[in-house]
C-alpha cells in the first residue's frame, strides 16, 4: 500500500526545481515510476509529495540537433521509444540494444532513461552504454544549468551529483564521427524481467587509425565503469586472439563486484570476461 | 484529500475522484469495478494488470490513477462487442490457453499490443511480447498457438 501524498505536475522546471528546493527529503520525482512506484508499494519509500515531470516541453522527446552534432534525449524518454527510434539505431545501436533489454515490454513503455540514470543502479542497463558513448546529462534547478558526463554523474549504488533542488532534463550523445559498431551484453539469471548479473558494453567507431574501441562495464563496480587498459589493448596493437585475451584480462583487473543475491564475486569475475570477449567478437564480426 | 480526474475508460468519457496515492489499477477494479485487470505482485513483474494507457500498454499497478486525467485507458472488458468476443479471446478459448485465468487478461492484452505493432510476429516475438506475463498453470505454449493463429488468420 502506498502511503498517501500531494502530487504536483508543473508544466515549468523552475516550479519542480522550487518544490525540490522546499520539500528536500520529503519529496520525490516521478518520471516512469517503475522504481520509485515499487518502492512506495514496498513501503521503502513514503515522500509527503511527489511532483510529476511529464508535464513540462519536451521532456519526452528524442531530437538529432544538427548544428551540434549531438543527440538529445529528453529525461522522460521511455526506454520503449528509445529502443524503436531509427536515429537511435543508426548511429548509437548500443543504446537502443541495451533500452531493449530492461524489464518487460509493458514495463519498457513507463520505465525512462533520466529515471535509469537518477536511480543510479550500478546494474541499470543504459548505464555501462551511455557511459561507453561518453553521454553527457544536463541537470537544471533554480541557478541555472549545468552539465556533466555521466561518468561523473555517477557516484556509487543510488547515488549521483544532484544537487537538492535540480533534476534531470536532458541526455546528449555526441554523434560518432564515422560509422560504429557496438554491442551491449546482459548476463542474466532470466531472459527477461530481470537485473543484469553483468553488462558489456563494447563500441567500435571508425576513425582515421581504423576502430577505435570503447568498453564500459556493469554491476562490477559500485557505478559502470570504463574499461580503459582494455580498450588501449584492443586499440594499439593489430587485432588477434592474444590481443583479445590480453584486454579481457585487464578488463578483469579494472573491476570490483560484490556478492549478493545474483551472483558472489567470483562468478561476476569469470562471466565479465566471458562476455566481454563475446561482445569484442561480435562487434569484429558486425564489421567484416 | 481527494483529486477530481476525467479518464476515458473504454471509450466512455468518466469523471471521477481519486486520492493520489491509488494506483490506476486500484481505481479500474475498485471505483468503477473493471475487474479484469489483476492485482498479481503489486509491483510490475508479472502483467496481470496489464491495460492500455494512451494506445501503449502498460503494467496498471505502476501507475497513478492521477496520472491518467485526461487520458485514455482501455481494459480487457472493452474488447468485447456485445456478446461477441475480440479474435483473441475466442482464440484463447480454441487453443485452450488458459486454465485459472488470472493471467488471462493482461496476456490478451499484450498480445494485443504486439499485433498492433507488429501483425506477422515470428514465434521468438511473440515470446518476447509476452515475457512480462506471468501464467503459472496453462504453460506458455497453447498462449503461443492462440496468438500465431490469430496473427496467421489475419495475414
Amino acid at each position: 500500500m502506498i502511503n498517501n501524498f500531494e502530487y504536483f505536475k508543473p508544466s515549468q522546471v523552475k516550479d519542480v526545481a522550487s518544490l525540490l528546493k522546499a520539500y528536500a527529503d520529503n519529496i520525490k520525482v516521478l518520471a516512469g515510476g517503475t522504481d520509485l512506484l515499487v518502492a512506495m508499494q514496498e513501503g521503502d519509500l513514503a515522500p509527503d509529495y511527489i511532483v510529476d515531470i511529464k508535464g513540462l516541453t519536451d521532456i519526452d522527446r528524442i531530437k538529432y540537433d544538427k548544428e551540434n552534432q549531438i543527440l538529445r534525449l529528453g529525461a522522460a524518454t521511455s526506454l520503449n521509444d528509445i529502443a524503436a527510434s531509427k536515429v537511435v539505431q543508426k548511429h548509437w545501436p548500443l543504446l537502443a540494444e541495451a533500452a531493449q533489454t530492461v524489464g518487460s515490454y509493458q514495463l519498457r513503455n513507463r520505465a525512462t532513461i533520466g529515471g535509469n540514470l537518477c536511480n543510479s543502479s550500478p546494474a541499470a542497463d543504459t548505464l555501462a552504454p551511455l557511459v561507453a558513448l561518453e553521454a553527457e546529462v544536463e541537470m537544471v534547478g533554480l541557478e541555472g544549468s549545468r552539465i556533466m558526463k555521466v561518468k561523473d554523474f555517477l557516484v556509487g549504488p543510488g547515488q549521483n551529483r544532484l544537487s537538492t533542488g535540480e533534476i534531470v532534463t536532458e541526455l546528449r550523445l555526441p554523434k560518432p564521427s564515422g560509422a560504429v559498431k557496438g554491442r551491449y551484453i546482459k548476463h542474466s539469471r532470466r531472459k527477461a524481467v530481470d537485473l543484469a548479473t553483468v553488462g558489456v558494453a563494447v563500441i567500435a567507431e571508425e576513425g582515421d587509425l581504423g576502430y577505435r574501441f570503447k568498453v564500459a562495464l556493469g554491476a562490477v563496480a559500485p557505478t559502470p565503469i570504463r574499461a580503459y587498459q582494455a580498450e588501449k589493448i584492443l586499440n594499439e596493437s593489430e587485432l588477434n586472439e592474444d590481443i583479445i585475451d590480453k584486454a579481457v584480462q585487464a578488463a578483469g583487473e579494472a573491476i570490483f563486484p560484490i556478492t549478493d543475491l545474483r551472483a558472489s564475486k567470483d562468478y561476476r569475475l569469470k562471466m565479465v570476461k566471458v562476455q566481454l570477449r563475446r561482445a569484442i567478437e561480435k562487434v569484429i564480426d558486425s564489421w567484416e | 484529500m481527494k483529486e477530481k480526474i476525467k479518464v476515458t475508460v473504454n471509450g466512455e468519457l468518466r469523471s471521477e475522484e481519486v486520492t493520489p496515492n491509488q494506483t490506476l489499477l486500484n481505481f479500474l477494479r475498485e471505483d468503477l469495478d473493471l475487474t479484469g485487470a489483476k492485482n498479481g505482485c503489486n509491483e510490475g513483474e508479472c502483467g496481470a494488470c496489464t491495460v492500455f494507457l494512451e494506445g501503449k500498454v502498460v503494467n496498471a499497478c505502476l501507475v497513478l490513477a492521477i496520472e491518467a486525467d485526461g487520458k485514455e485507458v482501455e481494459t480487457i472488458e472493452g474488447l468485447a462487442s456485445g456478446t461477441e468476443l475480440h479474435e483473441l479471446q475466442q482464440a484463447f478459448i480454441d487453443y485452450a490457453a488458459l486454465q485459472c485465468g488470472y493471467c488471462t487478461p493482461g496476456m490478451i492484452m499484450s498480445a494485443k499490443a504486439l499485433l498492433n505493432r507488429n501483425p506477422n510476429p515470428t514465434r521468438e516475438e511473440v515470446k518476447e511480447a509476452i515475457a512480462g506475463n506471468l501464467c503459472r498453470c496453462t504453460g506458455y505454449e497453447k498462449i503461443i498457438e492462440a496468438i500465431i493463429a490469430v496473427a496467421e488468420k489475419n495475414s
